[in-house]
């Protein structure tokens, strides 16, 4: 370890073991790495890689496992054996942590100024809150008492970017977002002052916009408090935008430590690799995804041995043995692998050939694109073919009125989600919509599935009109297939995978044998094996679940799939996967697909056009490549500055502000609020929708947006140059 | 943490062992919930085999041995009319068991339906159901079973109906808050969207998500009917003497509470052990299929 002073946070040979009635899980497993003073550390892994046990060892929430060996020393004091006072001590005045979901970690009954102030109160006072703690009363002091806090609090809002700390201070946390949530929990951490900040996947459950801004606030706070912080993340590209060093864990130990820009640039170990290898680029649109091999295994054992060996391609018969060692190689860099040499010997003989074969592979996916390029403008189809889906001037509004008296007192408060959207999705074709959330994308998925009816306009499948499900014919219903967003919500837990891929057979009327076949048909089409059939939901990952729910969304052959944030919340190999299996699907099948996400990436990689919705609205939409290397609307452009690269040749731009509530929906364009480039006519005017190129932006000045793209980024003219870092 | 950690090596079959597993290790775990295991599989024991084993009928009165303090022959002493208490015990769990679980089963059946219907249905259906529910509510349960005893007259048949129309709101109320949730789920959509029948969803995707909940409720129930019997019967609206009934003992031994005391205590213990069991049982079975519970290993 080559940190000068003795480093803030020093874990050593961490083992953190569950007992279960199936056995000890070691989650952690001998993990050592350090925190220096305000230094930012990510810690990167797939689930199950025992990342969340060991930010939660250090702040003693490991229960209801066990450390079991290993020491903790946070600013020269051992944590592992310290009393339980000593460690709330610290929790309350030099170590916190922020949870990925603040609807969990906020309690709804209180407004979050007072649980701001709670904090500070407990800062100010560690010991005074034993009593209460052990009596389990809940927090209650006299309002004077708080009032010295008070400003403090507004102040810790507005230093975590909370616009007008003053007024909604007194609000409860549903009042707020799920980004000013974050916000909200991440100013009750500061509240402590604490010198080491435990963020545990703080932005996962947050668009990319809200997101680059939480993690602008993590930077900032390091500059402005010397705060140290040790962040939790399994997605890459976080850590690229934030980290200044990087552990990389798999099977509870670290399999690869460094300063950041030197591991993700050129990572070493086979796991570093993989896990970089299988991250969408920006130039790979529709070409197939490296994956790692296999799952994350449940438990790993306790033989020696690399935890990595069932998955790494270079794996030999030492790695199963032989603990591997720990290997300096410099830059500060250790990665615990005894095969580096042969590792780094063939990946650079397989370089060569990646680069060629992701050539062939993107020239693979041409001829699929030019048949469909006409891109709506002028659909080059057959005139006597409809096209399978068509929405036309689409909207629906909400009544979001509460009781009957207010209605009477002050008229009916009109929420609209959707607000006159076209879309025509040609036989064969993928149309990808992408927005934040509550830009009423998933309410457009309820539209044309039927689960709601339009307020207005009309969806028609294959040129007929169809109304909600339960207007709907069997044919109608069998030929959309639906996957959607949480697989593990979208089977029911109670059935078989064979009972859940059964339901739409069952209810077209087939045949127990008939259905036996095709459930054996689809397993394997799907890539699962046949006695996946017996099992239950619960005996499945994610992203086997995912898989059955894609079985059962095709199993009738529908002429459209209808793909709702397929991939959100998998781990980067498995969705790698996934989407290649999609990509697949389709084209054997010869799907027409939608595929809405609020992850551009991914729509962008399976779509070959794109539409950007904001407010219900359509802002933007044209093939595909032209809105990633040439966006016209300040808004696509913003969704696609948000991304976390992680060349890190740039930072990700935080888009300003949120989206506003629907319900209030701003005059003129009704992106002024946030957008960059508004100027005074924007507030007054709604923009007309202006053709530039193939694409078509709802924007006064899409001209001039869409040659500032170009000039932006140099590389996106000639997008199979690999950026330069 | 995510979810992604699945239990995807566990052989199939395994689901079975899995929950006996943890039945096994609850009941190992927590000593109260195997004790009212216990207490209530011994009560059904002796509610079933009881009455064969005893040599005494329990109406049948012998004058020449009334009020003998307990001994060999009659282990629980006789009543003021020379019955065999122990018999009459016996005979009494038979009828209370009996009737708690007839109150209970339609308090389920109708609680659930109102609570399945209101919640998948929605809009006024679920307003008007509801509405029904809260009048239900209001009032004390006890105080109404009473009046309907009273108005019905005193009988068995008519106390179950009083404690079964009195008590299915709490079902109601609990199955159509899960339902609620649940309905929103994504499994229940995809099955909408394949055109399933809402009679099918509501019986193969709501009713199994849903149960968990009355179950508990349902066992920790038993325990307050029991109770619930015995004091419309001890105030005389329920079984009528010579019914061998544990509240209609209370009230026969309440006179005799200085002379002998096993009149009164052997139907008061009985009771009470009942309502325990069944509270302990409730308590364990809450444990048991909590998600909370099932998730946390799942979650490592
Ligand atoms: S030690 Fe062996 S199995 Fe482990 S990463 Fe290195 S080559 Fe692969
Ligand atoms: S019209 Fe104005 S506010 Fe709207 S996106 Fe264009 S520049 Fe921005």
């Amino acid at each position: 370890m080559t940190v000068a002073s003795d480093p803030l946070l020093d874990v050593e040979n961490l083992h953190t073991h569950f007992r279960t009635d199936e056995g000890t899980v070691r989650a952690v497993d001998g993990a050592s790495f350090t925190v220096g003073e305000g230094e930012i550390v990510g810690i990167v892994g797939e689930s199950g890689s025992g990342k969340s046990v060991t930010g939660r060892s250090i702040i003693g929430l490991e229960s209801p496992g066990e450390i079991v060996e290993g020491s903790i020393t946070f600013d020269g004091t051992e944590l592992t054996d310290a009393s339980p006072a000593t460690r709330r001590r610290l929790r309350g005045t030099s170590i916190s942590m922020v949870f990925q979901d603040p609807n969990t970690t906020l309690n709804p009954v209180f407004t979050v100024g007072e649980q701001i102030q709670e904090s500070l109160k407990v800062h100010a006072d560690p010991d005074r809150q034993r009593l209460l703690e052990y009596l389990g009363v809940p927090l209650f002091r006299s309002r004077s008492e708080w009032s010295g806090y008070r400003e403090r609090a507004i102040e810790l809002m507005e230093q975590v970017g909370i616009a007008d700390p003053g007024d909604r201070i007194d609000d409860y946390p549903h009042e707020f977002s799920g980004g000013m949530r974050q916000r909200v929990m991440l100013a009750i951490a500061l509240a402590a002052q604490p010198d080491l900040l435990i963020a545990d996947e703080p932005t996962t459950a947050l668009d990319t916009t809200t997101q680059a801004q939480i993690l602008e606030r993590l930077r900032e706070l390091r500059e402005t408090f010397g705060t140290a912080v040790l962040l939790i993340t399994h997605d890459l590209g976080v850590v690229a935008e934030t980290c200044d060093r990087v552990v990389v864990l798999y099977g509870g130990e670290v399999m690869e430590a460094g300063p950041t820009d030197r591991v993700l640039t050129e990572p070493s170990h086979p796991y570093t690799r993989g896990l970089l290898e299988c991250l969408i680029e920006a130039d790979d649109h529709g070409s197939r995804l490296s994956a790692i091999d296999g799952l994350v295994p449940d438990r790993f054992g306790s033989e020696p041995g690399c935890p990595f060996a069932s998955r790494c391609d270079h794996a030999v018969d030492e790695c199963r043995t032989v603990d591997p060692p720990v290997v300096d190689v410099g830059d500060d860099r250790r990665v615990a692998c005894g095969e580096l040499d042969r590792v780094r010997r063939r990946t650079e003989s397989d370089d060569g050939e990646t680069t060629v074969s992701g050539h062939a592979s993107r020239e693979g996916v041409v001829p699929r694109l030019l048949a469909f390029d006409g891109d709506g403008i002028d659909p080059d189809t057959d005139p006597h073919e409809h096209p399978v889906l068509e929405l036309e001037g689409v909207s629906k509004t909400y009544d979001t009125t509460d009781s009957t008296l207010e209605r009477l007192r002050s008229g009916r408060q009109l929420l609209r989600a959707v607000d006159g959207v076209d879309l025509a999705v040609e036989p064969g074709e993928t149309v990808g919509i992408v927005g934040e959330s509550g830009s009423g994308k998933s309410t457009i998925v309820r539209l044309l599935t039927g689960l709601e009816e339009p307020t207005d306009g009309e969806v028609r499948l294959d040129g007929t009109s169809v109304g909600s499900v339960d207007e709907r014919t069997r044919e109608q219903l069998a030929d959309v297939g639906v996957v959607f967003q949480d697989a593990r919500s979208s089977i029911n837990p109670r059935l078989t995978v064979a009972e859940a891929i059964a339901e739409p057979l069952v209810e077209a009327g087939w045949d127990e044998d008939r259905r036996e076949r095709r459930i054996e048909e689809l397993l394997e089409l799907v890539e699962l094996a046949p006695e996946y059939a017996q099992r239950r939901p619960h005996q499945l990952s994610g992203g086997q679940l995912q898989r059955v729910a894609i079985a059962r969304a095709i199993a009738l052959e529908p002429r459209l799939l209808v793909l709702d944030e397929p991939v959100s919340g998998l781990d980067v190999s498995i969705r790698a996967k996934i989407l290649n299996l999609l990509a697949d699907m389709r084209d054997r099948l010869g799907l027409t697909t939608v595929v809405i996400s609020h992850d551009l990436d991914v729509v962008t990689h399976l779509a070959d056009r794109v539409l950007v919705t904001y407010l219900g609205r359509v802002v933007e939409r044209g093939p595909a490549e032209t809105l990633c290397d040439r966006p016209s609307h300040p808004y696509t452009k913003a969704l696609y500055d948000a991304i976390p690269s992680v060349t890190g040749s740039e930072t990700a731009r935080a888009l300003a502000g949120e989206i506003p509530s629907p319900v209030n929906r701003p005059g003129g364009c009704a992106f002024h609020t946030r957008c960059p480039m508004a100027e005074p006519e924007c507030e007054a005017e709604d923009p007309a929708v202006t053709r530039v190129g193939e694409a078509r932006s709802r924007c006064h000045f899409a001209e001039s947006v869409a040659e500032r793209s170009t000039t932006d980024s140099p590389d996106s003219e000639s997008p199979d140059v690999p950026n330069s870092s | 943490m995510s979810s992604e950690t699945g239990t995807s090596t566990q052989a199939p079959g395994s689901v079975d062992r899995s929950v006996l597993e943890r039945v096994r290790s609850e009941l190992r775990g927590n000593p109260l919930t195997l004790a009212g295991a216990l207490i209530v599989t011994g009560l059904a024991a002796v509610a079933i085999v009881g009455p064969v084993l005893t040599p005494y009928d329990p109406t049948t009165q012998e004058l020449a041995n009334r009020l003998q303090s307990p001994s060999l022959a009659h282990p629980l002493g006789t009543d003021q009319l020379g019955r065999d208490v122990m018999t009459r015990l016996v005979y009494g769990a038979r009828i209370s068991l009996g009737i708690a679980i007839a109150v209970t089963a339609i308090r389920v059946v109708i609680g659930t339906t109102v609570g399945l219907v209101a919640g998948y249905a929605g809009g006024w259906v679920d307003e008007a159901l509801m509405r029904l529910v809260d009048v239900q509510l209001a009032f004390p349960g006890l105080v109404l079973a009473l009046v309907v005893a009273g108005i019905l007259g005193p009988s068995l048949r008519n106390v179950m109906l009083a404690l079964a129309v009195v008590g299915w709101a709490t079902y109601a109320r609990v199955v159509r808050g899960s339902v609620l949730s649940v309905k929103e789920r994504e499994y229940v959509h995809a099955a909408k969207l394949v055109g399933t029948p809402p009679r099918r969803i509501a019986r193969r995707h709501l009713l199994p998500n849903v149960i968990n909940p009355v179950i508990v409720l349902a066992t920790l129930n038993l325990g307050t009917v029991v109770l619930a019997t015995a004091g419309l019967s001890f105030i005389g609206l329920g079984a009528q003497p010579p019914t061998p009934e544990w509240g209609t003992m209370l009230a026969g031994g309440r006179n005799y509470l200085r002379s002998a005391w096993w009149l009164v205590n052997a139907p008061g213990v009985a009771i009470v052990l009942t309502v325990l069991g069944f509270n302990l049982l409730g308590d364990g079975l809450r444990d048991l299929l909590d998600p909370r519970q099932q998730s946390r290993l799942e979650e490592v």
